[in-house]
């Protein structure tokens, strides 16, 4: 796995567009953060002990939230990463020079993995910071309380990581890819308005974003606010599923078909 | 020893055969060429060996075993155009080819020089014209000092001098003892270079075996002569030819091996038949591949 992982680095470490996309990848969370904290601060014109979901524990939670939203762009780099192999002809490359197609794929989860470290350790860094800034009594006694989170946004991240490389193997073109992963939401709705109302709960995106729970859910649906989604349970093992169907779908591509 | 056996391989691409129940071996220590006409199924024959299309059925195996990624490191490879990072220089292109065919870095610099790319090893890719990622490619073949070589056109795209190089790269890795599978439309080259042929057409085997003898005995003589019958006469009666037949204003006919054309003219001066023109047509690759290869 060291040598895969060695073969991707060496492949990663000159793409300046890939460390483009990763440094956009690591600024989103914190920036959006802050940008948020700010406006919810002129808006409620409150003090920073007001803003109770950006202490701990709570806070884990809130930037996983947040966070969560831009695991796209690891499904994009993902796919970038893949396609372009296709359109250089390099894949097939290195199965002539002596790798096996399984060793191809184990390679991208390789990178996926380091991906998912990079992201996990991101959002540890940028809730610790937030929760240091916002809570008032610094770091409580339960502040490992909701620390679960990252292994559930660590799953989120390998979940849609492995959705756009199963497209990727599929299709091997770019910008198809990055259309239909774009849009993956949109038409899992669209299956579930033609197919059964409540599908789109059960379908992979949906599972995915139903690991980590918006802050302050308890609190909306106390006011009579219906936010519909699966349980924790459900979603944990129904993710826990799509990454092994999408990474199947990798691994079946590769293995049937002409490179 | 045999370094290949390939069994009865056949590929469909949906309704048409691009190889059909193919079946040859390469022996060891061979220059091996694979010849056959343009959609005659050469670089989908070398795509399969090298595992990187699936055959539709038959088999075939590498160094008397089955064929697996380890193996394939020990095979050195240039299949149609060379495939690189095109953001990467030719260096760094190398050090991940390195690093899947588990060969040391030391090797780069040594690959590159042969192949008469060292002076610009460090400009990407991206920057090189097609021959010099052809010599790109056989750096990349080279790597490792493999067994074996498959390469496909290997001279494409190279400028004259290119083409030498390359030729004489062949006939030096040849002497080394390794065993080389060469498809190339440059018959005269394969002819020069390599001991074996097979031959393609439409997917399927026509010919295989020894060049010399794919090649066969019997150079064509064409001669003139005021006296066409009395000359075809002569001719047949002659042990040194056959196939005589006389067209036109002129008799054709094949020489035996051991005999050449100062045997043949002093065998008709000696009968009395005095010859306007001798014309000797040597048998080539080229000749018998198009006889071989026509519709």
């Amino acid at each position: 796995m060291m040598k895969l992982l060695k073969i991707e680095w060496l492949k990663i470490i000159p793409n300046r567009a890939l460390w483009l996309f990763i440094g956009i990848y690591l600024l989103a969370t914190p920036g959006i953060m802050s940008y948020m904290i700010k406006f919810a601060k002129k808006l409620r014109q409150v003090s920073f002990a007001q803003l109770e979901y950006l202490s701990f524990p709570e806070v884990w939670n809130t930037v996983a939230y947040v966070g969560s939203y831009f695991h796209v762009l690891l499904g994009l780099i993902v796919i970038y990463l893949i396609t372009r192999e296709f359109q250089f002809k390099t894949l097939r490359q290195q199965v002539m020079d002596g790798l096996s197609r399984i060793q191809l794929l184990l390679a991208k989860i390789s990178v996926m993995g380091v991906l998912t470290l990079v992201a996990v350790t991101s959002l540890i860094i940028t809730a610790l910071v937030t929760g240091l800034l916002y809570s008032e009594e610094g770091i409580p006694s339960n502040v490992y309380q909701n620390f679960s989170v990252f292994g559930k946004f660590g799953l989120q991240a390998i979940g849609n990581m492995s959705l756009a490389a199963a497209l990727a193997f599929l299709i091997r073109k770019t910008g198809i890819c990055f259309i239909l992963f774009l849009f993956f939401p949109l038409l899992e709705k669209l299956a579930s308005s033609l197919i059964w109302a409540k599908l789109d709960l059960y379908l992979p995106k949906a599972a995915f974003g139903a690991l980590i729970p918006m802050p302050g859910r308890s609190s909306i649906e106390s006011i009579g606010i219906d936010l519909s989604g699966l349980e924790p349970g459900l979603a944990l093992m129904l993710s826990i599923g799509y990454v092994i169907v999408f990474l199947g779908i990798c691994s079946i591509s590769l293995e049937k078909s002409n490179l | 020893m045999n370094v290949l056996h390939i069994n009865q391989l056949t590929k469909h691409f949906g309704s048409i055969k691009a190889v059909d129940n193919l079946s040859f071996d390469v022996p060891k220590g061979t220059i091996y060429g694979l010849l056959g006409p343009n959609g005659s199924g050469k670089t989908t024959t070398m795509g399969m060996l090298l595992g990187i299309l699936n055959p539709s059925s038959g088999s075939y195996s590498w160094f008397g075993e089955a064929p697996d990624a380890a193996q394939r490191r020990r095979i050195g490879n240039l299949l149609e155009t060379p495939n690189f990072y095109p953001d990467l220089n030719a260096i760094q292109n190398l050090k991940i080819s390195c690093q899947v065919k588990e060969v040391d870095y030391s090797h780069i610099q040594r690959c590159l020089e042969i192949a008469g790319l060292w002076g610009r090893a460090r400009d990407k890719v991206k920057t090189y014209s097609l021959g010099m990622k052809q010599r790109m490619g056989v750096a990349n073949a080279l790597l490792g000092d493999p067994e074996v070589l498959v390469l496909d056109e290997p001279t494409n795209g190279l400028d004259p001098q290119g083409i030498a190089e390359m030729r004489d790269l062949i006939i030096e890795v040849g002497k080394q003892g390794k065993t080389i599978l060469l498809a190339s439309h440059i018959l005269d080259e394969v002819e020069r270079v390599c001991s074996h042929v097979a031959i393609l057409k439409k997917g399927k085997l026509m010919a295989s075996g020894l060049v010399h003898e794919i090649i066969g005995g019997g150079d064509r003589v064409i001669l003139k002569s005021d006296d066409l019958p009395l000359l075809a006469t002569a001719l047949r009666d002659s042990p040194m030819t056959s196939q005589v037949k006389q067209a036109g204003d002129r008799v054709e006919c094949l020489l035996e091996d051991e005999f050449d054309s100062g045997d043949l003219n002093q065998f008709l001066v000696q009968r009395g038949i005095k010859i306007k023109e001798i014309f000797v047509q040597k048998n080539t690759l080229e000749s018998q591949f198009l006889e071989i290869t026509k519709e």
